[in-house]
This record gives structure tokens, sequence and C-alpha cells, in this order.
């Protein structure tokens, strides 16, 4: 069975052409009409394409819907912190992120390609990234900004080369960072309305300006502090990236060496005296939007490696920029950022990553 | 936890035919016995049309050095030499349609081999090789490579036999029943192989999901300590050469060396019993077992039916069909190939008919989102995303660079795949132009 013949080549370019060939269909669905109605009735010319002929059930849009669903219980968490507010900002991204890929797709005259739910997922995690303040002009532009330039014109998914919701995020924050850092206190629920917001400084925040914050562990744990609408809840996250996990539709490789990164530069290089490195450390991962970019953002499988060491190198790359940026950076936070230039590196990382083929060395060479 | 390869998946077997035993198809009324029965060249017609022909007369020989020859499966008369297209071949070949006249005559020449016939025991490995020449005996697990040949060219150097009992393919239960319905005769193909090429140390080695085949051929091995029945944990693709070898030695053959240069011989289960059939009985190759399955087959069961049994009277005598089938495949569903139609005469090569029905996923375009599950799960471990892409741009001398020819083609990276690239085609397609071009 493992003796192919070479010529299989043309059969298979042949298959191809009688595949695609109208004619031959129609031939063949005549023919059926003609044979007696009660037997089952067999095509003169039955299909033929390229070996294998069987598929896995996983396809691309159920990947994007289980991902969505793993999300879920951390943006019903920002829901339940923030008011239903919230979940307004996420359905107005994941709707216009939608629209826009449609719209554009019908403009650009490329295949419609929406029902694979890919630009549901990206409003939907870049919804989570947006205060729950965040005005609807401005998820409008966010959305727009990450499906059109981002993602389309760059040649629709499977060729970006940034992470849209991200891309889409670091320029909101750019060109608005006032509405971006407008982050209620917890349990300070909005219903629709912005304008009695009470602003409340992340955890985040307080590490960067040297203190640690009024939340307890436990409660940056649970959730139960501010910041994006996604981003509070290391409880609901780990729960989603654990599902992500046993569902393999990612691999541990990026989410632990993007963590462990960091914890373990935090934890040798404390930067608050008279504090306990490892709760230092803690604060610093359930701080922010770490968790929510290493198990939904990183694993992005478009803008990350496809090797098993290259997604090792991106999480600590990522890992080791995202301390550097907390530490000496002007942004208190630093994921978007490390992510997105660690995106840009992809296709190198890649290429240094390459495994060895089995029973042979490196590279052969011609 | 029995030993395994790194990479490749695991599939749903759908081997219930593995329960029912072998059925004898009786012989039908015209078998169309196709010219192209081993690998290499198709093989030219000795008869022409109108000639009357016996059940086991050789009715074409190649002039390729490892050829041998083919034998009618029937007795009757020869009607017609048509062309045909094959899609395993990939080219235009001839079939042999012989009428039959349901005596089942068998040749002279037959007759006296069988008189003359010794005792296993007694043959010099020159004797052994000549009768597997001579009763056309082909690796039946699908290459079809001479297996005369195969024992020819590894003489002195491969010391260690492999029985593949993997059949890692989903649905194929040929070699499973062969084992469970012929396993005196199996081994009685091994000791012949052992005998002829001084073999030292032989492993069976049968997948996991096999394992009331595995042992009873144990318990028929009891008392030998030169050959050992090995289970494997269950994986596609372990029936491949390199993947068997290194589940069960640990070693890394080389894509590009040849085995018997490191030692190995490989022969898979239902050949053993062929090359038993011919050294003992003197009965050339002209019936083999055929799963014939599939969810568009009434009953699904394994047939022992004569070699040119035309693909419609298979599925026939297997109750028909209970749905309108997308695909009728030749072989398994990872490797094995479309056919154009129900003609299609059965090949030595071919273990398993499967008639499936459709089951579209979507109706999106085909596309990469470079999740690298095919990165993940190749056996080889190769990067099948870049080798689509590169072969997609037609840069062939980049896939040339990432290896594109040590590819199996086992179909793991398509059949994984979520974006529904037909990676594997573009392979062919790259390694086709690399062959064409002079770069192997």
């Amino acid at each position: 069975m493992n003796d192919i013949k070479k010529d299989n080549i043309v059969l298979a370019e042949a298959e191809a052409k009688v595949e695609s060939k109208p004619e031959a269909k129609v031939e063949s669905k005549s023919e059926t009409k003609v044979e007696e109605s009660e037997k089952i009735t067999v095509p003169e010319l039955l299909t033929v394409t390229s070996s294998p002929h069987l598929r896995h059930r996983d396809s691309t849009r159920t990947i994007m819907l289980e991902v969505i669903f793993a999300l879920l219980p951390a943006l019903l968490w920002g829901t339940y912190v923030f008011g239903l507010r919230a979940l307004l900002v996420c359905i107005v991204c994941a709707g216009s992120c939608y629209i826009a890929e449609y719209v554009t797709q019908l403009i650009l005259k490329r295949p419609i390609t929406v029902s694979d739910c890919s630009a549901l997922l990206t409003g939907l995690l870049l919804g989570m990234n947006l205060p729950a303040t965040a005005p609807a002009w401005l998820a409008i532009v966010g959305s727009v900004f990450a499906i059109v330039i981002v993602k389309q014109l760059f040649g629709g998914l499977g060729h970006n080369v940034f992470n849209p919701a991200l891309a889409a995020r670091v320029f909101l924050t750019m060109a608005w960072p006032s509405y971006m850092t407008n982050f209620t206190a917890p349990f300070d629920r909005l219903l629709f309305s912005s304008a009695d917001a009470v602003a409340s400084a992340t955890p985040l925040a307080s590490l960067k300006h040297g203190a640690l914050p009024d939340a307890s562990l436990l409660d940056m744990f649970l959730g139960k502090i501010g910041g994006t609408i996604g981003e509070v809840s290391a409880l609901f996250l780990l729960l989603g990236g654990v599902y992500l996990l046993i569902r393999k539709i990612i691999t541990w490789q990026i989410p632990v060496a993007y963590i462990g990164t960091v914890a373990l530069l935090t934890f040798l290089f404390p930067q608050i005296d008279g504090v306990a490195r490892w709760e230092f450390m803690l604060y610093e991962v359930l701080a922010g939007g770490l968790i929510l970019g290493a198990f939904f953002m990183a694993t992005d499988y478009v803008t990350s490696p496809s090797t098993s060491w290259g997604r090792v190198i991106f999480g600590a790359g990522a890992g080791i920029l995202v301390v550097f940026i907390r530490y000496f950076g002007g942004y208190p936070e630093g994921v978007s950022f490390s992510i997105l230039v660690m995106n840009s590196l992809v296709w190198y990382i890649e290429r240094i990553t390459r495994p060895r083929v089995f029973g042979g060395a490196k590279k052969k060479h011609a | 936890m029995n030993p395994t390869f790194r990479g490749g998946i695991h599939i749903a077997g759908h081997k219930e035919t593995g329960k029912s035993p072998i059925e004898v198809m009786p012989a039908p009324g015209v078998v169309r016995i196709s010219l192209a029965q081993h690998s290499g060249p198709p093989m030219k017609a000795t008869v022409a049309p109108g000639d009357k022909v016996c059940l086991g007369q050789v009715i074409g020989m190649s002039d390729w050095k490892f050829a041998c020859p083919l034998h009618s499966s029937v007795s009757g008369k020869v009607s017609a030499i048509e062309k045909y297209y094959d899609p395993e071949k990939a080219a235009l070949v001839e079939a042999v349609v012989v009428e039959n006249d349901g005596l089942d005559t068998l040749d002279e020449s037959i007759l006296k081999a069988q008189e003359q016939k010794k005792d296993p025991q007694d043959m010099t490995t020159d004797e052994i090789i000549s009768a597997i020449k001579e009763a056309g005996v082909v690796g039946l697990g699908g290459a079809a490579f001479p297996a005369h040949a195969k024992i020819a060219n590894s003489l002195v150097k491969a010391k260690t036999l492999l029985i593949n009992c993997a059949e890692c393919e989903p649905y194929i239960t040929a070699d499973h029943r062969a084992m469970l319905e012929y396993p005196e005769k199996l081994l009685g193909g091994v000791d012949i192989i052992i005998r002829a090429m001084g073999i030292e140390r032989t492993y069976i080695a049968v997948e996991d999901n096999k394992a009331d085949a595995a042992a009873m051929l144990a318990g028929l091995l009891k008392d030998r300590g030169d050959i050992e029945v090995r289970l494997l944990k269950t994986k596609y693709p372990q029936g491949d050469k390199g993947m068997i070898i290194n589940a069960l030695c640990k070693t890394e053959p080389p894509r590009s060396a040849r085995l018997a240069d490191l030692g190995f011989i490989i022969f898979n289960a239902s050949t053993c019993v062929a090359i038993y059939r011919a050294c003992v009985e003197g009965m050339p190759l002209i019936e083999r077992v055929v799963t014939v399955t599939g969810d568009c087959i009434k009953t699904p069961k394994n047939v022992l039916a004569r070699i040119g049994t035309p693909v419609s009277e298979l599925i026939e005598f297997c109750g028909g069909f209970v749905k309108t089938p997308e695909k009728i495949i030749n072989g398994g569903p990872m490797m094995g190939t479309a056919l154009w139609d129900l003609k299609y005469g059965l090949k030595k090569g071919m273990s398993a008919l499967l008639a499936l029905s459709g089951g579209k996923c979507d109706d999106l375009p085909s596309c990469c989102i470079n999740c690298g599950r095919c990165v993940r799960h190749c056996p080889m471990r190769l990067m099948p995303n870049y080798l689509a892409r590169m072969a997609g741009a037609r840069d062939y001398d980049g896939c040339y660079d990432y290896n594109v020819n040590d590819c199996l083609e086992c179909g793991t990276c398509s059949y994984v795949c979520p974006g529904r690239v037909d990676i594997v085609q573009y392979i062919r397609q790259a390694k086709n132009a690399l062959y064409a071009a002079g770069k192997r």
C-alpha cells in the first residue's frame, strides 16, 4: 500500500478536471434518471477524486464555533460584572465584523465565506478586548479595521499576518486612548448608556505604579476586578482554554510557554519591594489580558507557527515582550503588542523550527 | 501500551466485516482481467480474441525485469482485448475479457507442475523463487510488487522478516480474515520465505484491533523461537514499511533507503498465503480475498473472488446497493483510487472495494488556516502545509527542499485538514513535476 505509482499525478490532475467539469456531472445525473426507479440507481460516471476519501469531521467552521463556545463563560462573566452593556458591545463587534466581511468580499468579488464564522470570532474577541464603556461607533470602527484592513486586504482568512482583533485593539488604543482606558469598577453595572460610569483603575495600572492592587488574589482569579469585558476572569478563561485543549483545537505549547515565561521573569525580577516573589508573580499573571491572550489570541492558527517548537518559541518570545513592555514601556499592558510583534516573526520561526524528517537528516541537498 | 510510531491518526475503523467469514464467490460469467496487475509497466496479452483459455493458463507477460506472468482465472473463450482507462495507473491499459464456460478446466501446465511438485522442505531457493514467479504472486497489500523479485533482490541482505498484518486502513479486513481462516497456510508461506532466504528472525506485526488473530497465531507458534507475534497500537498509517519498522524496532529507515540494505524484508499476510499456495499447491494467483464494504453496500462481506471479477458483480454478490454511492473506491479510503465505473475487474492488488455515499461537509472553498494539524500528524514529519502552498504556486524546487519526495501519500494531512485543502493532490502534482524534471 505504500508504493504509489508515480503516474498517479497525471491521474490526479485528470481527475480534478473531470470533477470540475459541469458537463460530466450533468451527464451523470441524466443517466441516473434513465434507470429503473425502484432499484438504487448508480450514475454511469462516478465521482473521481484524489485520495484520501475520508475527512475528519472538524472543519474551519466547527473550530471557529468551538472557540466561540469556549469564550462564552468569560463573556457571560463579563456581562455579570459590567452589566448588559458589555454583552451589547460584543454583539455590535461580532455583527459589524460579519457585515464588514460580507460587504468586502462582495466588493472584492471574492467567494463569500462568512459562514466559516471566523469573522464572528474576530468580532467577539475584539469586543472582549474593549471596556464595557466603549461607544458603539468605536466598536464598529474597530471591527471594520480588523476585517477590512487587517484581514481582507491581506488576502482574507489564512493570509493575514496579524491577528485582526488584536491589531484593531492596538489601533483603537492609539487613536482613542481615553475611550479605550475608560474602565469601570466591577459590579458597577451598566445597562445601555455609559454616561454614569465610574472610572476605576485596573490592577495592571496599580502594578505599573509600583503598588499591589486592592483586589485580593482570589478576586483576581475569579474576575472581581476592573478591565476589558473578556479579560477579567482567569477562572472562566482557563475553563474555556482547557476545553480547547481537551478538544485538541489548540495545543499546549503557546499558552504554557507564554504564561510560563511571564511567570518565570516576574518571579525572578519582582518590581515591588516587600512583597513575596510568588505573590507578585501571580498578580502579574492574573492581571491584564495575559490569560485571554495566551489561550485565545496567541493561539490563532493563521498568525502563529504550525510547528511544535515554533509554538514554544512564539509563546516564550511573546512572554518576554510582555514583561519588557510592562516593566519598561509606556503602556501598562503589553499583551497585544507582544503577540503582534511575534505574529510578524511567524514565517521565520516556522523555518528555523522545521521538524527533522523521519529517518533523514535535517535537510536534503540537491 | 503496545508500541507504535510517532504521528499518524486514529480513524474510526469501520471494520465490522472482520467478524464475517470469507465467502467464496462463484466465478462470474465474464471476467475482465487487467493487464496492469503489478507495479511497473503493464503486461502484453499472450492470447488473442477467439482463443480458448484454461484456468491458470498464462494470458499476459511483460518484458519488465521484475515481471511475473498473469493467468486466466476462469476457463473459456477470450472474447476481446479491451482498452480501458485505469485510474490506478493513470493510463490506458488493456484488459483481457474472458467468457467463462463454467467448467474450470485446469491448464495442462498446472497439472504437470502439480505432478512434479516437491515438498517445499526439499526445494532450493531458486526453485522457490521460480515457483512464486510462475504463479504470478505479487504483494497483495496494494502495491502489487512481484513477490519473487522482492525475494531475489533481498537475498543474503535481509535477515529479518516482517509479516505486515497491520491492515491500518479503515474498512479493510481481508488480511484479518485470512489470518483467522488460513493460519496454517499463512505460517506455511512464512516458513517457505524463511527457508528460501535464510531468515534469522521473524516478526508478525498485528495491530491490537486484531488481537484475536494475533493470539491465534501466537498459539500456533508456541514452540517456534524464531517467529514472534507482536501487537502494535492501532494507528494509521502503521502498515507503511517505514512506520511498521519504526513501531517494532524504534529505528527510522530513511525513505530513500532500500529495506534489504537495512536487513529487512516485508510481506503482507495475504501474500504469504499466496506464496504457500504457489509452492505447495502449485496454484497460480487467480483469486484473492477482497473486503466489499462501505455504507452503500447492503451486506458487507469478505469475498474470495476470481481475479477479473467485475466490480458490479462483486457488489451484486454482497446484496447490491442500499443507497446511491458517491464514490466506488479500489482499496482503502485513505490511499485507494476512486473508480470511474463498475466495469472495472478485480485486480491482484485490490484488498477492498468500498462504496461510500457522499458526506460533503460544507461548500466553503478550501483554505489553509495554518492550524498545523498536518504538521503534527504527518508520520514522515514533513510540513504538508508548506508543500501544498508551494506546489500551488508551482514552486516545485521549494517542495523538493522541503522533502516532498519523502511523502508516503498516506493522506493523513488531507484527512485532518479543517480547511479541506487537497494536500495530497498538491503533493502528487509536485512529485510528478519533479519526476518529469529528473529530480527524485
